[in-house]
């Protein structure tokens, strides 16, 4: 169960998010859906501690916990635009943290990777370079990187907007099929058939509009 | 032919010190000029000494730095040898511009690679390691090599301080056998040094050219 309780965040005093509470159980996709400008990214960026909230409060299993302090965090996401290494192959990507932050052996970390890009449907892409890969194969990458270091939680920053509806379709699939593996996902999405394909919830939010 | 095999010997121990200055100079400045680099996007006062320090390298002559350091500190009690004092002109102004131009390869890293980075938990140093100075170093290469060329000629400017470079041997050669010989001598061994390191600069390039 993750919780989110009361969060606010402005950016030079014009409120962006106002009072936001969510709750998300286990296994559960939350698709987050709203206009432009409505503050959606702000609030994966709030979850995920790359910002910092004003206020609010942050709970796993009824734990608090804190986004920003990075040594033990949970969250995992896979940015809009990827984010890949490009200096680094596919597989080095994906081994990078495990090894340096999990501190896996080479060998192990690469077994568990093996595993990830088999399932996704990467194999044979492992020494490519990213600016060699298709925009859906990037997308998988960053997912794989992201399971690599075993998140309870993952957001998803508009997972498809790079992708045509056959290939967000498959995003969908491997998003609902990570639901059997304990992980809550968070998705941003713009596109509704997507949302429906793979939320069992959804949250609205709205441009915050100063009152008076 | 005879004289040319007459003058040599003084000419290559000019190229040998010419050489040592460029090498001590590049193995010296462009790590300095990395820390510089970091400290200028770093905050406050330790950025504003260290905008200080590169305003001053590259607002006035090296020629006048170089005079400065060997005639001009022992006024104030602070004696460098010749040789020491060339170095320490050399690092102290090439790091000034390394650290400028590594500045700037370090903007140009797209803010999406330190927040993967930070939600793969690598810590700042790995994140610098693995991931911003291959980066960084890739879009540098064309400018270093730049300033790298330019240090080969600038090496001459050490005559100005008494030191048996390249330059002076050929000069003393020349005011002493009245012949232009030497001169256009030295002009090749620079035109060879340039040429050779030109090579090898590309050579760099093209083995950092396997990803984009
Ligand atoms: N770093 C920032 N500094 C100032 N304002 C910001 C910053 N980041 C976002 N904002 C503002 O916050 C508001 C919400 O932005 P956000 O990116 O969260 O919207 P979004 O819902 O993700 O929109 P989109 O659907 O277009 O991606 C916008 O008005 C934006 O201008
Ligand atoms: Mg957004």
């Amino acid at each position: 169960m993750f919780q989110v309780k009361s969060l606010n965040k402005s950016f030079q005093g014009k409120t962006i998010i106002k009072d936001m509470n969510l709750d998300v159980a286990d296994n559960e996709i939350l698709s987050i859906v709203g206009p432009s400008g409505a503050g959606k990214t702000t609030l994966l960026r709030c979850i995920t501690g790359l910002e910092k909230a004003d206020s609010g409060k942050f709970f796993l299993d009824g734990e608090e916990i804190d986004p920003t302090d990075d040594s033990k965090s949970v969250i995992g996401v896979v940015f809009q635009d990827f984010g890949l290494f490009p200096n680094l192959t596919v597989i080095e990507n994906i081994i990078l943290a495990p090894q340096l932050v999990l501190k896996k052996s080479k060998e192990e970390a690469l077994k568990e990777a093996q595993e990830l890009i088999d399932k996704l449907d990467l194999t044979g892409k492992e020494t490519l370079y990213p600016y060699q890969l298709s925009g859906g194969q990037k997308q998988r990458v960053a997912i794989v990187r992201t399971l690599a270091m075993h998140p309870k939680i993952i957001c998803y920053d508009e997972p498809t907007s790079a992708l045509d509806p056959k290939l967000s379709e498959e995003v969908g699939k491997i998003i609902l099929d990570l639901k059997k593996q304990n992980i809550t996902q968070l998705v941003v999405t713009h596109d509704v058939a997507f949302a429906n394909q793979v939320a069992d919830k959804v949250k609205e939010v709205k441009p915050f509009k100063e009152e008076g | 032919m005879q004289y040319i095999l007459e003058i040599l010997p003084s000419l290559f121990s000019g190229v040998v010190t010419t050489l040592e200055i460029f090498a001590l100079t590049i193995v010296l400045s462009i790590p300095l000029g990395i820390l510089v680099s970091l400290a200028l996007t770093g905050k406050n006062i330790i950025k504003a000494i260290f905008e200080f320090y590169v305003w001053i390298m590259r607002g006035t002559p090296l020629l006048l730095q170089l005079i400065f350091i060997f005639y001009g500190l022992p006024i104030i009690g602070i004696v460098f040898p010749r040789f020491e004092a060339a170095v320490i002109a050399f690092v102290l102004n090439y790091a000034a511009y390394f650290a400028e131009i590594f500045r700037g390869g370090f903007q140009s890293i797209p803010k999406n690679q330190f927040e993967s980075a930070k939600m793969l938990r690598l810590t700042r140093w790995q994140t610098l390691r693995k991931i911003v100075i291959p980066q960084v170093f890739k879009i540098v290469l064309p400018s270093i090599g730049n300033e790298v060329i330019n240090l080969v000629k600038d090496s001459s400017l050490v005559y100005v301080i008494g030191i048996g470079d390249l330059l002076q041997a050929g000069n003393i050669a020349t005011a002493r056998d009245v012949t232009l010989v030497p001169l256009i001598l030295v002009a090749v061994f620079y035109l060879i040094l340039t040429a050779v390191l030109t090579l090898v600069l590309r050579k760099i390039e093209q083995r950092f050219d396997y990803w984009r």
